[in-house]
């Protein structure tokens, strides 16, 4: 991690107009297998940040670069170099896979859209065992699959490019409890596998303290805490960052008694 | 200097207190309306022919078009000059009161234009009048429920019916009971005040029925609103919530009562073709017929200006009853209300539709052209439906247009249902565009085709794709815009997928569905408006057996022998009840 940052943020602005940016000014230098985590109150900027990342969207101004090279979004000229580095999974997977078509068609459109060969079935097949899903399911549509299922499937649509780095936003939010540790530990073991960077945006402390080497926190379109994982738990800069970890649920087995309740 | 440009848009748009999609709006509207009274101002020049040839055809149909006498007339009217200053010297000349010649007559036609004028603004305002009334007495029952506090939207089977009926084909019913078989009022003319019912009632049923369900729908869900609650614990009195009820309701309601008024000025035309009325709509369709150029751009324009003020008055009426409301953004939203469909609303289509399929396959065998029978033969066995006057066999040429018709009404929706998925995609450089085709009357469309082109099937099928593809342009606007903030389509571009592809084969399969679906809803209703532009006369020409050309060919007869009416009336209600039926029935299932 000695030479060029993988992704270099500088002074990002985007929103409508000065007074009511949702993102003022921002610069971000994030390295290469670098597994970060990003917190923050809904509309605090998150999103944006993520689409700003992935070029989805336009800054106002700064600029983003990725392995030295300045990223451009023009809408008709393809970034097909960039988004073989970077992908992302979506956070409500039902609304993230095009419905009427198959796990197979949705599987190879990114392989024939980027040109990263022809696909076969050999390809999809082991896409679909890297996110320990049976083979049936590739016959199947978008819109038949289950919550963790469709999570898995956007999962392995991402992997399929062989990402160098990839974007989550609230990959586990629309998910039951049993299902969020599943993916947690699945996204932990194809990081660790595919030698990957991670940006997770989350409102789960417990998936950044798991997965993460380094905590962002963000307040109204600024990042205000930038440190390992470790120390921001331990010991936050901001008093937000405290208030944003003393908010988090736990969950006593002895906490609640009834007959607490009864005897007031 | 890209930048700066920007910035100052920028800074211009903050100084208007304005939303800027609002202003884009207005000028396109402003646009459109513009764009219209050019293309009245141009009519001599769209016919595609020369306007001198054209003339001396509308005068004098049997001289042969020398070049010294298309070149004299060329000179009288100035038409050596080009389209350009000859459009400018008629506005120019409209503002001073000078419409021009007509071409069959040689007559100055303002005087008579005027006239007529007046006597459509009386038949108007008697027609709006009666409506409003019989609105009105519709609602009761609505009131009546939404003050024992069971308001709930009625399925309004009675008002449906009311509704179906296109004003031509009431109108000829109307004829047939009040004046042939009752007597009780006269049948054409323009004398009286007994000659005005007839008309009026044929305008003003539909209209009532339409707004009647509107108003009754509306103020079945500002029952539901909390604020009627509040009232009637307070102890106001019914009477004043009755009030303030049909106060809330009827605001928004106004901006379709400007749209129905704005409709019925196409409907006058045909009113006043059946019962001979001397009107604006008469004078307009023979203008057109005739291809008397100058009348019809001034009637056409008459219409429009009536139209445009239409729209203005409601305007100022809505901001003047609801005010202060309006402006602050602080309505009340009602609650959803469920709407309850009875069963029966989706047996009437599927009733329809099989009787018609059935005289269709009874008939599709006979010969509907050659002449077999007396001239006017009376019903019988062997000749259900009786013979036209030529003496053709009624069942087969009802079956025979009912193919015909439903074929190009089919053909009609798929051409609208393309343009409107290709203008939908540009929804606010259209939004002028679509309003204004969405408020123009199909007839004034047919009116203006058939000035361009000539009557007949083509430009009917043309005037009704030019109003037709306004909805479905509303309607794939608002689903594009929907399936594009979809999450999969958004984040298409981090696979690789361009803009063409993202459109053709991810926005387009989304929204081509619902699309469809709104098209075929609207066959019924587009076989209708057909109907009536060949009932007019801008339509199918003879011997094609097109449903609205049998009618009028056998409206003349109508006081000898009944059938030749009661026939393609019939197929036409039944057409109509499918139309607005189908439409209430499978239309709301999003």
């Amino acid at each position: 991690m000695s030479q060029v940052p993988f992704l270099q943020l500088e002074t990002l602005r985007y929103g409508r107009d000065r007074a009511s940016d949702i993102i003022p000014s921002l610069s971000l230098n994030i390295g290469q297998k670098e597994r970060i985590g990003l917190v923050g109150e809904s509309g605090c900027g998150k999103s944006t940040l993520l689409k700003l990342i992935l070029g989805v969207i336009q800054a106002q101004s700064g600029q983003i670069h990725c392995e030295g090279e300045p990223i451009r979004i023009t809408p008709w000229r393809p970034m097909n170099h960039y988004r073989k580095l970077v992908q992302y999974i979506p956070q409500d997977p039902h609304t993230a896979l095009p419905p009427h078509q198959t796990v197979a068609t949705l599987l190879s459109e990114p392989i024939k859209r980027l040109k990263l060969g022809t696909p076969d079935v050999a390809m999809l097949q082991r896409a679909i065992e890297q996110v320990e899903l049976p083979h049936s399911v590739l016959a199947q549509k978008a819109s038949e699959l289950s919550g963790g299922q469709a999570q898995r499937v956007a999962l392995a649509r991402a992997l399929i490019i062989k990402p160098k780095f990839l974007l989550a936003d609230e990959p586990t939010s629309g998910l039951d409890l049993p299902l969020r540790e599943q993916v947690k530990a699945l996204l932990s073991q194809v990081c660790d596998e595919n030698q990957m960077g991670l940006l997770v945006v989350t409102h789960d402390i417990s998936m950044v303290s798991g997965l993460c080497d380094r905590m962002l926190v963000m307040q109204q379109g600024r990042i205000i805490e930038d440190q390992p994982t470790a120390d921001a738990l331990r010991a936050p800069n901001n008093i937000y960052t405290q208030r944003l970890l003393e908010a988090v649920p736990t969950v006593h087995a002895n906490a609640w008694q009834p007959s607490s309740l009864l005897s007031n | 200097m890209k930048a700066r440009l920007q910035t100052t848009l920028q800074a211009a748009v903050k100084t208007f207190p304005l939303d800027r999609s609002w202003a884009f709006t207005l000028s396109s509207r402003l646009l459109s309306l513009m764009g219209i009274v050019i293309v009245v101002a141009m009519l001599p020049w769209l016919s595609g022919q020369d306007p001198a040839l054209a003339l001396l055809r509308a005068r004098y149909s049997e001289q042969n078009p020398t070049p010294e006498t298309l070149n004299a007339i060329r000179e009288s009217l100035g038409l050596d000059q080009g389209p350009m200053a000859l459009m400018l010297s008629w506005l120019k000349g409209l503002l001073h009161g000078d419409a021009g010649i007509s071409w069959v007559s040689g007559k100055p036609i303002l005087g008579d234009m005027l006239n007529a004028a007046g006597v459509s603004l009386t038949l108007m305002g008697f027609t709006l009048g009666v409506s409003f009334v019989l609105a009105l007495l519709l609602c009761i029952p609505t009131i009546r429920r939404g003050l024992r506090g069971q308001a709930y939207r009625s399925s309004g089977a009675f008002a449906v019916l009311l509704t179906a009926l296109p004003e031509f084909v009431l109108a000829s019913m109307l004829l047939l009971v009040g004046s042939v078989w009752l007597g009780w009022l006269p049948t054409y003319g323009w004398k009286g005040i007994s000659y005005v019912v007839l008309p009026a009632l044929a305008l003003a049923i539909p209209t009532a029925g339409y707004l009647g369900r509107l108003l009754s729908d509306n103020i079945a869900q500002v029952f539901t609103e909390a604020w009627v609650a509040t009232w009637s614990v307070a102890g106001v009195s019914r009477w004043h919530i009755v009030l303030a009820v049909l106060r809330r309701a009827l605001t928004t309601v106004l901006p379709m009562i400007g749209l129905t008024i704005v409709a019925l000025t196409g409907s006058v035309v045909a009113i006043e073709k059946i019962f001979a009325i001397p009107g604006i709509g008469r004078a307009t369709l023979g203008a057109a017929v005739s291809k008397d150029v100058p009348s019809l751009q001034l009637g056409v324009l008459f219409m429009l200006v009536f139209a445009f003020f239409i729209g203005m008055l409601v305007n100022v009426l809505k901001a003047m009853i609801l005010g202060q409301a309006l402006r602050q953004g602080a309505m009340p939203i009602p609650k959803e209300a469920d709407v309850i469909l009875a069963k029966s609303t989706r047996l009437i289509p599927v009733m329809c539709l099989l009787l018609l399929v059935v005289m269709t396959c009874a008939g599709i065998t006979r010969d509907p052209y050659s002449v077999e029978f007396m001239r006017l033969q009376a019903p019988s066995l062997a000749l259900p439906f009786g013979a036209d006057a030529m003496g053709r066999d009624l069942l087969a040429r009802l079956a025979h247009g009912s193919f015909y018709t439903c074929v190009l009404a089919i053909v009609v929706a798929l051409v609208s249902l393309l343009l409107g998925f290709v203008i939908g995609q540009f929804p606010r450089l259209m939004a002028g565009p679509i309003e204004v085709a969405n408020a123009l009357p199909p007839i004034l469309s047919g009116l203006l085709v058939a000035a361009v082109y000539g009557p007949g099937l083509v430009g009917a099928s043309i005037a009704v794709i030019l109003v037709s593809w306004a909805p479905l342009a509303a309607h794939a606007s608002a689903l594009t815009a929907e399936v594009k903030a979809r999450p999969y389509v958004q984040m298409l571009p981090l696979i690789g997928v361009g803009v063409i592809r993202r459109n053709v084969f991810y926005v387009f399969p989304a929204v081509i569905k619902p699309l469809l679906r709104h098209a075929m809803l609207r066959v019924p209703g587009i076989a209708l408006t057909l109907a009536s532009l060949g009932f007019l006369g801008l339509g199918a020409m003879p011997p094609s057996p097109e449903w609205g050309r049998i009618l009028a060919e056998g409206l003349p007869y109508i006081e000898r022998s009944y059938w030749v009416v009661i026939a393609p009336v019939s197929a036409l209600g039944l057409l109509s009840v499918l139309a607005v039926s189908t439409a209430s029935a499978f239309g709301n299932r999003r």
